[in-house]
């Protein structure tokens, strides 16, 4: 004996709902069971019962979990697409029914709709219009017809104070990316017959992944509209088919595109770990004899490589076994070029990272030194960048160093490296870092490693510069 | 045996959107009240059900309405 | 041990995939869009999923979708993405779904600035949401604890089905130091109540709605047992040199480490000063502090907000002991000196 009856992707006992479990809880001859049901149908004549995974919105169809044999999740007002988007990334298989009223989808989430669809994302969207908030009484919805009288346009709605009806289906046809784009509605017997064509090639589209389908089905509610059930069919086909045309926007079944996964292949844990640990090799030297934590501040201009520089600090500090903390100027003065950072170098943990009190200060030009020179603690030391600073010093407490940093970056053709030759002068006027644990952490600490032998002489030049010329206490003297 | 259209009188809600539907007039308004106060819908015996299942198709409540068909070559569908 | 020199942003991002998360859904947002930018290169290089988001509204949904598909999750922000991502949260919490997220906090109300304040507290640590729910936050000092701790957030979310705050600051971000990144990838398991779009979980439903009192009163009270239980199994804190301490400093985050400082510099001016750093927030350490209040010391906490953190250290304390405040707004942060010379004054004051 052959049946024409409801799929059973629908449970025929509504387990999950409290009182009467063998009816829905939609009023008598509303347009959500008219349609679940094709959807139910759809379901099952494609085999995806198992893969499915319903999407609940807020509205008079939040309870279709109780209704579905399928995956279910209860969404936020508005948000089911990006909710859809976050399952379809985690599970590509399965397919996802997102379905969503016109309050949900067309006013509070609109952006997320718009976004799932420009994204082209492999999900099958159900646009339930029946031009008003069902569940909440009948308030205004933005696809309200005009004059049309609600709880809250109790006068007809006013295209001059409420803005006219929104014809979603033409907006969403409007990108580029959906992959099928139909309004529908559930009046006439041959409009019923074309919503049902129309759900089972959103919901194949989603298995063949051809990308994304959106399905604006117009659906009577008798309750609201205050009519009978059918007269709200006959409404439909009468006054709101005027408004909202029936049509198939966009069909690119024929293209017949399967969207490509373009990601990277999936790494296994070893394959995760070489990239988080980077190709740094693990080195270590004999500790240089710090007999406190030390403070280095390194201070200029962007483009002198100031951050780098300090990395270069750090990382040779971190392979002295120290521990080491790096903490840039920040914010917003970053861009307006004005650069700074604070490497602080210790045997045991470093509490506070702040650059309260400098024992080293770099200073790679005038305002920096302006800026900091007072901070540094007695018995410090100030090295500055002679060739742009010839300021005065006005402090006969700290040791001042002068090196021509940025004309030796230039002369090498690496402007960029000023720091590289402050940092070694502080290396070889210094006990913090080794010169020779900065040469072995130059290749870890530049971000173009082309440059490593570039930056290796200048470190070699600046170095010879130091042991030759100085240890004389007075840079002015020099320059 | 003939094509037969079904009602579950507890499920059927009374709003006769089936009724209006059917190419037969194989539907009309019971003279009973179910459980939950509704007049659901019952068949006219002398119509000539074709088994379009259009009744099925439109009725909002599942499982409310199934239509029995007499061809036996074809196959079961929902609807 | 092997360690790499690493931004506490991106440290974060490196503890995620260490902690077996597979998705990150970002919107850019100063201080934590570093974070994406780490977490758009790794997980996309690692054959992860990162994604950008329209909003961070949909950022929270989306993480809520793929948290229903069984994943481990996350995403970062700050202050008023945090607050946009406010009734996303309650959802998760109401259909008891585990997520991660950071926050790294910005000066505020409203656009304030980028700079750092702690004054996210409340929003965070009470739940940020509508509903009688809760989210387990920790509170990092630095980028060993950026990774260690979001490492471990997705077995935390993951057993507890609750969502984990890591509460930093611009400077926690801001932050490179060694960072040992271990060698164990935690991918986490199979959850019984997740959907995989197969027949084993066909039949689970996520969902927040229970329309009777009765049930939802039910799920709430089962809410708050859970809450209780992570309140004895998670608390943490550190205690330096608080044994013979007469004054003691409260504080999490960046000013945790500039009261470190201080203690030292005060028991080199001969005051007995220790510190009880909180490393988790919700749940707060209150033994902790009321074991402290009951000796009688005097306690000075230390704040980037309006005295955010501060309330709960006065409940926990139960009015046992003198509790001063040293409060920093808008970004300005106390400096090592400040500490000392407040808290020398304080302590003198008291003397008299």
């Amino acid at each position: 004996m052959n049946t024409i009856e409801t799929s059973s992707v629908l449970y025929t006992h509504y387990e999950r709902k409290e009182g009467n479990q063998q009816t829905t809880h939609y009023c008598p001859g509303c347009g959500h069971g008219v349609i679940q049901k094709m959807i139910a149908s759809a379901i099952e004549e494609l085999g995806v019962q198992n893969r499915a995974i319903f999407l609940s919105p807020v509205g008079c169809s939040v309870f279709s979990y109780y209704y579905y044999d399928t995956g279910n999740i209860q969404c936020s007002h508005g948000r089911a697409p990006a909710v859809g988007t976050g399952v379809k990334r985690v599970l590509p298989d399965s397919v996802v029914v997102c379905y969503q009223g016109d309050g949900d989808l067309a006013g509070i989430g609109m952006t997320e709709i718009i976004h799932a669809a420009n994204r082209g994302e492999q999900l099958t969207v159900f646009f339930i219009n029946n031009a008003t908030y069902g569940m909440t009484g009948g308030q205004m919805a933005p696809t309200t017809l005009l004059h049309e009288k609600t709880l809250t346009t109790p006068f007809g709605r006013e295209s001059e104070r409420d803005g006219k009806p929104l014809a979603m289906a033409e907006v969403i046809a409007s990108l580029d990316a959906p992959a099928y784009v139909r309004r529908c509605a559930v009046s006439s017997t041959k409009e019923l017959l074309r919503t049902r064509e129309a759900v089972r090639i959103g919901l194949k589209n989603q298995v063949d992944k051809l990308g994304f389908s959106f399905i604006e089905i117009l659906s009577p509610c008798p309750t609201n509209w205050k009519m009978s059930a059918v007269e709200s069919r006959n409404h439909i086909e009468q006054v709101m088919k005027q408004f909202y045309p029936l049509k198939t926007f966009v069909d690119k079944r024929p293209e017949n595109v399967c969207i490509k996964n373009n990601s990277f292949p999936l790494m296994n844990d070893d394959e995760l770990l070489s990239l988080l640990t980077g190709d740094l090799t693990a080195r270590s030297f004999e500790s240089p004899v710090i007999d406190s934590p030390k403070t280095i501040t390194i201070a200029g201009f962007g483009g002198q490589g100031i951050l780098s520089g300090g990395t270069l600090l750090a990382n040779s500090a971190m392979a002295h076994g120290l521990d080491v903390s790096w903490l840039p100027s920040y914010g917003p003065e970053m861009r307006g070029g004005k650069a700074s950072v604070t490497v602080i170098v210790s045997d045991s943990s470093i509490p506070s990272p702040l650059d309260e009190k400098p024992d080293f200060l770099l200073a790679m030009n005038g305002p920096s030194l302006q800026y900091y020179k007072d901070k540094v603690k007695t018995g410090g030391t100030i090295i500055v960048n002679s060739t742009l600073v010839d300021d005065e010093i006005g402090r006969d407490d700290v040791n001042v160093y002068g090196i021509p940093a940025t004309a030796m970056a230039q002369e090498a053709l690496i402007p960029s490296a000023a720091s590289v030759v402050m940092v070694t002068s502080l290396a070889v006027l210094s006990e913090v870092v080794s010169v020779f644990s900065l040469k072995e952490s130059l290749n870890a600490s530049l971000k173009r490693r082309e440059l490593l032998d570039a930056n290796m002489d200048l470190m070699k030049t600046a170095e010879n510069y130091i042991t030759s010329n100085f240890l004389v206490n007075n840079y002015n003297k020099k320059v | 045996m003939k094509n037969l259209v079904k009602c579950d009188v507890q499920r059927c809600k009374g709003c006769y959107v089936c009724i209006s539907h059917c190419p037969k007039g194989c539907l009309t308004i019971d003279s009973s009240i179910n459980s939950q106060g509704y007049v659901p819908v019952s068949t006219v015996s002398e119509a000539d059900c074709i088994g379009c299942g259009m009744c099925v198709l439109s009725c909002p409540e599942p499982f409310a309405l199934k239509v029995i068909k007499e061809n036996k070559d074809r196959v079961c569908k929902s609807a | 041990m092997q360690k790499r020199l690493v931004k506490g942003n991106e440290a974060a991002v490196l503890g995620a995939l260490m902690g077996g998360c597979t998705h990150f859904f970002g919107y850019p947002i100063t201080p934590a869009s570093e974070i994406a930018h780490a977490a758009a290169y790794y997980f996309t290089k690692a054959g992860r999923t990162f994604l950008q988001a329209e909003s961070e509204v949909s950022v929270i949904n989306m993480l809520y979708g793929a948290s229903s598909a069984g994943a481990r999750v996350m995403s970062a922000s700050s202050g008023p993405g945090i607050a946009l991502m406010g009734e996303g949260l309650s959802y998760l919490a109401g259909s008891r779904l585990p997520c991660v997220l950071i926050d790294m906090q910005r000066a505020g109300p409203g656009l304030g600035n980028i700079w750092p304040e702690q004054s996210d507290y409340n929003m965070v640590v009470k739940g940020g949401g509508h509903g009688n729910y809760k989210n387990i936050v920790l509170s990092p000092d630095g980028a060993q604890e950026m990774f260690d701790f979001t490492r471990a957030a997705f077995s935390y979310a993951d057993e507890y089905r609750m969502s984990v705050i890591i509460l930093g600051d611009a400077y926690i971000g801001q932050i490179m130091e060694p960072v040992d990144i271990g060698s164990t990838v935690d991918h986490g398991k199979r959850k019984d109540w997740a959907l995989y779009a197969d027949e084993e979980s066909r039949e689970n439903l996520i969902t927040s709605i229970f329309m009777k009192p009765s049930s939802q009163g039910q799920h709430n009270r089962e809410l708050q047992q859970t809450y209780r239980r992570v309140e004895k199994e998670l608390v943490d804190w550190e205690e330096i040199e608080t044994e013979d301490a007469s004054v003691i400093f409260i504080a999490y985050g960046i000013v945790s480490r500039i009261c470190r400082s201080a203690v030292a510099l005060l028991r080199k001016a001969g005051l007995r000063a220790g510190l009880l750093r909180l490393k988790t927030l919700f749940p707060f350490p209150s033994e902790a502090v009321l074991n402290h209040a009951k000796r009688k010391v005097t306690i000075i906490v230390v704040e980037l907000s309006n005295g955010q953190m501060c309330q709960d250290v006065r409940a926990a304390a139960q009015y046992s002991t003198r509790i001063i405040e040293l409060l920093k707004m808008g970004g300005e942060i106390p400096s090592v000196e400040e500490v000392v010379s407040f808290t020398q004054k304080t302590v003198l004051r008291s003397a008299h």
